[in-house]
């Protein structure tokens, strides 16, 4: 269902990438979606944005942005003092 | 007079005589010539140990012209200075060429040289047609989600900004794709239009663009295939500076912002034009 999955010429890979209107909105979506799950959302809470993100931008760039987000805020955590090596505290954390 | 004569003559005499006596003799020079004046007959007698102090023993009242003369001082002095100097000028030229030797080679080997690829035109290019011009090289990918594209557009700043300064010279940005399966001169064009006009994109067959890679140490490998058949390379990221002669010089990572890069740029152009000074001006001492 995604748009921008269309080739345009008729090769036998997706030949057709996003261009830079097109990556600007897709990171514009990313952008209010992670805003919204920073804000303490959920999922749930923000499924729209969720679903708007995942429209506009290739699943292959959704699931490099998942990734992405994780170590974002994974990143964060370290700073704050979180210890990854510390088998105490709770392996299921972001 | 007469009494003092005597004396007088014993005084010299003890003068002149002793040395001979006790083999001091070569401490006398032009001793115990006789005048005769109108005041009558003298001893003259000179001993010296201080020879500067005398004129040499050859000279005589500046009838005969030795070797050495104070002209010819003044010109041996005139001719060893200025082959001292030749030869501080030929070392300092030695030295140039060691340093610039040193300098690629300390932590610059192996990285850097030929690539056979084909540009966004169809026109074919070589590493070698880019000599004579300073080059910004990127290894990407049109399919890239976020990096290759904040990326290439701080290169597009660097180039107008290297462009505008008037003590850099222009920079020729590339872009080389590390995904020849889908990235075909017109997907590639299109790509690097939103970027910069300057930009050249170059494709080419899997060994070429594999070679290209292998030239920049540079890592690449396709990850796993979408449902729609969609994938994202991952390769190194970063931006290679090439001089003129084609030589790798300076390589800039995510981290550096367009101002960090465009200063390195600036201070590696500029250490360049000196070291090409220095060359022309050496080329004398290449001569002999």
């Amino acid at each position: 269902m995604c748009i921008f999955m269309m080739p345009r010429e008729a090769g036998e890979h997706r030949t057709h990438f996003p261009d830079k209107e097109a990556r600007y909105q897709c990171w514009d979506s990313r952008d209010k979606f992670w805003a919204c799950i920073d804000a303490g959302g959920t999922d749930e809470s923000c499924k729209e944005l969720r679903n708007r993100y995942t429209e506009l931008c290739p699943s292959t760039w959704v699931k490099h942005f998942d990734r992405k987000y994780h170590y974002l805020r994974f990143k964060e955590k370290m700073k704050q003092g979180y210890d990854p090596t510390d088998t105490t505290s709770t392996k299921n954390e972001g | 007079m007469a009494s003092v004569l005597p004396r007088v003559n014993l005084l010299l005499a003890r003068k002149c005589l002793l040395p001979h006596l006790r083999g001091n003799a070569h401490r006398l020079q032009g001793c115990c010539r006789t005048h005769s004046g109108n005041e009558g007959v003298f001893l003259r007698c000179c001993t010296t140990q201080t020879p500067s102090s005398q004129p040499p023993r050859k000279q005589t009242a500046g009838k005969t012209r030795g070797p050495i003369t104070w002209k010819s001082l003044a010109a041996t002095g005139a001719l060893g200075s200025v082959l001292l100097g030749f030869m501080l000028y030929i070392k300092k030229e030695k030295e140039l060429a060691l340093a610039r030797e040193r300098k690629r080679m300390l932590g610059k080997a192996n990285i850097g040289g030929r690539f056979d690829l084909v540009d966004h035109n169809g026109t074919p290019r070589k590493s070698e047609d880019f000599h004579g011009q300073w080059v910004l090289l990127y290894f990407g990918f049109t399919h890239c989600p976020d990096v290759c594209p904040d990326e290439l557009e701080k290169m597009a700043v660097v180039v107008d900004a290297l462009d505008k300064m008037d003590s850099a010279k222009p920079a020729q940005p590339l872009f080389i794709t590390v995904d020849p399966h889908r990235d075909s001169k017109e997907a590639i064009k299109t790509y690097l239009k939103e970027f910069h006009p300057k930009f050249i994109g170059l494709t080419g067959t899997d060994e070429q663009i594999s070679a290209a890679c292998r030239a920049y140490r540079v890592y690449y490998s396709a990850g796993p295939r979408d449902d729609d058949d969609d994938y994202i390379v991952d390769h190194t990221i970063i931006t290679y500076l090439i001089n003129p002669d084609g030589d790798f010089i300076d390589y800039y990572g995510q981290n550096k912002t367009a101002e960090q890069m465009v200063a390195s740029i600036a201070v590696n152009m500029k250490k360049f034009e000196e070291m090409q000074r220095g060359l022309a001006g050496g080329l004398l001492g290449k001569l002999l």
